[in-house]
């Protein structure tokens, strides 16, 4: 493997963590940033600019929910200033028509907005909160009445996954420009709520079969961004597009992150933006050469030819399962034929919804 | 994958959200949209630099004959097929 550091091209500008849903997979830490440690506007100005500078073409300012922050205008405002093409991931909720009008005179190039079901007492589940759905709907008409591109982005689970169709055709209804259908990724919050989000390997089968066909179907209209389930693959995810090779995160407090889930990696120190520059950071810095190239990896996936396909996987998801991060990823069934994965509670028919761990607040 | 989506009276537009870039780090140009990334070579670059909303796809290849010091006819397919392929995808606007 060419052992060429490449520049970044995508920033994940995790603006909060704050966030009026409680989604029990939220891909946020467990251990969540507070309000009182969030960086400054300037701070974030200082972040887009040199972001830019290292290579950044696309940045997605996500949370928690990004409306927490009451400059988001300003902080789109700085990102476009800084000629990023600039992503808003968001739960729709906490905007009105007239904030929404706001951030896209400011600069928003695109939206993204999450849906936990098209049911709604479903989507009331999962965010554990009232009304959800309805808001998210009004604020996706308002979005495509402005000609900005949407994208509804549907993490799929064992409670709403039956439902795919119809979550198909609300995208198609709405208008979105992009569907990203994305199981969830078992890490943090999911891996405590996994006995009641893990799909049934029927579920995931069947899954695989309405992508296909929905995609043919909606082709050149509707672009479909699939993330199957991990846990029922026979190949490792190519996590990140590689450990610092393409993306780089900062979290709400400055600190410099190779994915959302670093953290659990304790061995590990993340720099602050306020202490080095992101160029520093992304060269230099121990985090970001911990896992790059083939020379951290077990011979099993350094003498293996997919290793520039996935990278070598998941570490946190190595961490989690094997204990040790530098494992060949648990998912893999050339390192683990002997299937290290066995979804656990996923064959039993029983759903103990009153288990759900809902996620805190920051 | 249908041939007839563009015809050479087809004006082509960006769709709303994509633009195109001059990506000086890496001293190429680039497509951007949502959530999506188009790397293009110099003749992907030279097609879509002459799409501005105004002119068709007739008056797009024989632009780029002329730049080139070729035939019409003879890019035409591949001009067609690569225009195709970016309507296709959402980044250009029949």
């Amino acid at each position: 493997m060419n052992q060429t550091i490449l520049a970044p091209q995508v920033l994940l500008a995790e603006v909060t963590h704050r966030c009026p849903l409680q989604c029990p997979y939220c891909s946020n830490p467990t251990e969540l940033i507070k309000k009182q440690t969030e960086i400054s506007t300037e701070a974030w100005q200082r972040v887009f600019a040199e972001a830019a500078s290292l290579g950044v073409l696309q940045v997605s300012i996500s949370g928690g929910e990004p409306a927490a922050r009451r400059d988001l205008t300003n902080l789109i405002k700085a990102a476009r200033d800084a000629d990023l093409y600039v992503n808003l991931i968001t739960s729709g909720i906490g905007f009105t028509q007239q904030r929404l009008t706001e951030i896209i005179e400011a600069g928003c190039d695109h939206i993204q907005l999450s849906i936990q079901d098209v049911d709604p007492d479903g989507a009331e589940l999962i965010s554990n909160s009232s009304g959800s759905l309805e808001k998210k709907l009004k604020f996706a008409r308002w979005v495509t009445d402005a000609s900005v591109p949407l994208t509804l982005n549907a993490v799929m689970h064992r409670l709403n996954l039956d439902r795919l169709p119809e979550t198909i055709d609300l995208a198609i209804a709405l208008g979105a420009r992009r569907l990203e259908i994305a199981n969830v990724q078992y890490h943090g919050w999911a891996e405590l709520n996994k006995s009641v989000l893990m799909p049934t390997r029927e579920q995931s089968d069947a899954t695989n079969q309405i992508v296909d066909q929905a995609r043919q179907e909606h082709q050149g209209r509707l672009l479909i961004d699939y993330v199957p389930v991990d846990h029922y693959a026979e190949y490792p995810k190519a996590c990140m597009n590689g450990w610092g090779r393409v993306a780089l995160i900062v979290a709400p407090d400055g600190s410099v992150l190779p994915c959302h889930n670093a953290t659990n990696l304790k061995h590990l120190n993340f720099t602050n933006v306020n202490d080095a520059s992101l160029e520093n950071i992304w060269y230099e810095s121990e985090a970001f050469n911990a896992y790059r190239g083939d020379s951290w990896m077990p011979d099993v996936c350094k003498s293996c030819d997919r290793k520039d396909i996935d990278f070598g996987g998941c570490r946190c998801q190595a961490l989690a399962i094997l204990g040790d991060p530098a494992a060949a990823d648990p998912v893999c069934s050339r390192a683990h034929p002997q299937n290290l994965i066995q979804p656990e509670h996923a064959e039993s028919t029983l759903i103990h919804t009153k288990e759900i761990k809902y996620r805190s607040n920051a | 994958m249908s041939s007839q989506l563009i015809t050479s009276a087809t004006i082509l537009q960006f769709e709303s959200g994509v633009r195109l870039k001059h990506d000086a780090v890496r001293s190429r140009y680039v497509v951007l949209g949502p959530e999506m990334l188009v790397e293009l070579n110099e003749t992907g670059t030279a097609i879509m630099s002459k799409v501005d909303g105004e002119a068709d796809l007739q008056t797009v290849i024989q632009s780029l004959a002329e730049q080139f010091q070729v035939e019409p006819r003879d890019i035409e397919m591949d001009v067609t097929e690569f225009c195709t392929s970016m309507v296709m995808r959402r980044v250009l606007m029949p």
